[in-house]
């Protein structure tokens, strides 16, 4: 069979003495490596990094001009009068949803130029209502608004209300955490109101809110590539873990779920150093099993005629 | 998509060294596909490739002052991403001395064997996981100059070694890989 040959000119040269047919053969394979490479995702690994290398005091509307025009003008006009954010009100523009991938998070311009970056998984809509500013999150995201005009961040179980704050928002499991970095928010679920001043966290589960002891900083650290979990049901975590590292986790019976743990790696781990910390952590070991993990308990299973068998420490 | 010809790099490192974010950007999206093949190459993880090709574009930006416009800036990228995978391999073997009280609570995953149902039927991906068990330097050879990647030449300067001693390598490895390929269909080649 003849064929062009794919090789670049230095293999060419290097292969000048090895025979014809075997030359083909290893023309053939050099063609073959090229297929099959998973695709780069470029946009949303610079979304990531761009929020990483931009001074905070920089306004990130602007350096996506070339990008997104249209952002652009958005951001000049709602800052400049405020007349025309009324009149944006007016137009009906059909909700737009941003998306961060598992394993990967998204930066959002929004269109008045306050920024949220999505962590792994979440979902953010945002629409207008009579002139206040609101998206929707479901998810966790952080979120840096700019000062003076009316914001809310909407998720299933709460709402919070913004005045020119940065703050982290995290929306899974049927609660909304909410961690305060800078600024002022109050949060609103169920009943209950709440206001939060910087340094403080709460959670909320959508009848009731309770304050939260937590590292604001470390909460909202995920962005910079961190893994923080705080006082967390291990169950929850792994969902967390599933989403940041776009791996299934299954679970058998046995697997201490509600056991309670703390972690915090300032740069993103190795998948098999977190689970293999979180399973010490829980009592739980996880084996590999298709594409991703389970876990179970991480003592041998007792016998059923043992009902009594210590189990292995958990704080409930 | 055919490589960037190497005065539009050469214009982008200068204006990335003078710290113009626009630079920075056009620099990341004309490199970052190529960087990301070469990064997942040479490891059956992704999630370490796709951080390997992250923090070094994110250390270019924090150290631009450093980056020399005279020069390849990618064998200077590739050079680091492939010592970033070094190090975090040379990490996690430490760490998993230190780990070794954690040990039982993670069965570890066995890298992905050619003969694993779930590693794809396609020859591509038998292929893929052939290359994964060349010799580390065979295997970096190939990385670094497939996928519209490095020249032989760029390529050596990121192993420190002869030009000629890269195209030894790829050769080598390729052999290996039509032994393998053979030996699994013997149509395949």
């Amino acid at each position: 069979m003849l064929s062009s040959s794919p090789l670049p000119p230095h293999l060419e040269d290097a292969l000048a003495e090895v025979p014809p047919d075997e030359r083909d053969q290893l023309a053939r394979v050099w063609d073959l490596l090229g297929d099959g490479g998973p695709d780069a995702s470029t946009d949303a690994a610079w979304a990531a990094l761009r929020t990483r290398v931009e001074a905070p005091a920089r306004r990130p509307a602007a350096d996506r001009a070339a990008a997104r025009p249209r952002r652009r003008r958005w951001a000049v006009l709602s800052g400049a009068v405020a007349a025309v954010v009324a009149l944006a009100a007016v137009w009906t523009l059909a909700p737009v949803t941003h998306r961060a991938a598992p394993g990967q998070t998204a930066a959002v311009t929004l269109p008045d130029g306050s920024t949220a970056v999505l962590a792994a998984g979440a979902e953010l809509t945002h629409r207008r209502a009579l002139g206040a500013r609101s998206v929707a999150l479901d998810g966790e995201a952080y979120f840096e608004v700019e000062t003076g005009t009316p914001f809310t961040v909407e998720t299933p179980t709460a709402r919070v209300e913004v005045l020119g704050t940065a703050f982290n928002v995290r929306a899974w499991d049927g609660e909304t955490a909410v961690a305060l970095v800078h600024g002022r928010v109050r949060v609103t679920s169920g009943a209950d109101t709440s206001e939060l001043a910087p340094g403080q966290a709460l959670v909320a589960d959508g009848a009731a809110i309770e304050a939260a002891s937590v590292d604001v900083e470390q909460a909202a650290a995920w962005r910079f590539g961190a893994f923080s979990v705080q006082d967390r049901p291990l169950g929850a975590v792994l969902g967390e873990v599933e989403r940041r590292y776009g791996v299934a986790i299954g679970t058998a019976a046995d697997a201490p779920l509600g056991a309670r743990v703390s972690a915090f790696y300032a740069e993103r781990p190795a998948l098999d150093v977190l689970l293999g910390d979180l399973g010490a952590a829980a009592g739980a070991r996880f084996e590999a099993a298709g594409d991703g993990y389970r876990v179970r308990a991480a003592a041998a299973p007792a016998p059923r005629a043992v009902p009594s068998a210590p189990q292995t420490t958990t704080t409930p | 998509m055919t490589p960037p010809d190497s005065d539009a790099l050469a214009a982008w490192a200068r204006g990335v060294r003078a710290g113009d974010l626009a630079s920075f950007e056009a620099l990341f999206r004309s490199l970052h596909p190529m960087l990301s093949r070469i990064a997942h190459s040479l490891t059956d993880v992704p999630a370490e490739a796709d951080d390997a090709v992250q923090e070094t574009f994110a250390r270019l930006w924090e150290q631009r002052d450093r980056l020399d416009p005279e020069r390849s800036v990618r064998a200077f990228l590739a050079r680091s991403v492939r010592n970033r995978m070094l190090n975090a391999r040379r990490d996690a073997r430490t760490r998993g001395v230190l780990l070794a009280e954690h040990a039982d609570a993670l069965t570890p995953r066995h890298a992905p064997r050619p003969d694993d149902a779930a590693h794809g039927a396609s020859l591509a991906g038998r292929l893929r996981a052939f290359l994964a068990d060349l010799p580390d330097r065979q295997r970096t050879a190939i990385a670094l100059t497939r996928f519209d990647g490095l020249s032989h030449v760029e390529a050596a300067e990121v192993m420190d070694c002869a030009p000629r001693t890269v195209n030894n390598h790829i050769v080598r490895g390729l052999r290996t890989l039509r032994d393998r390929l053979q030996a699994f269909d013997p149509d395949a080649v």
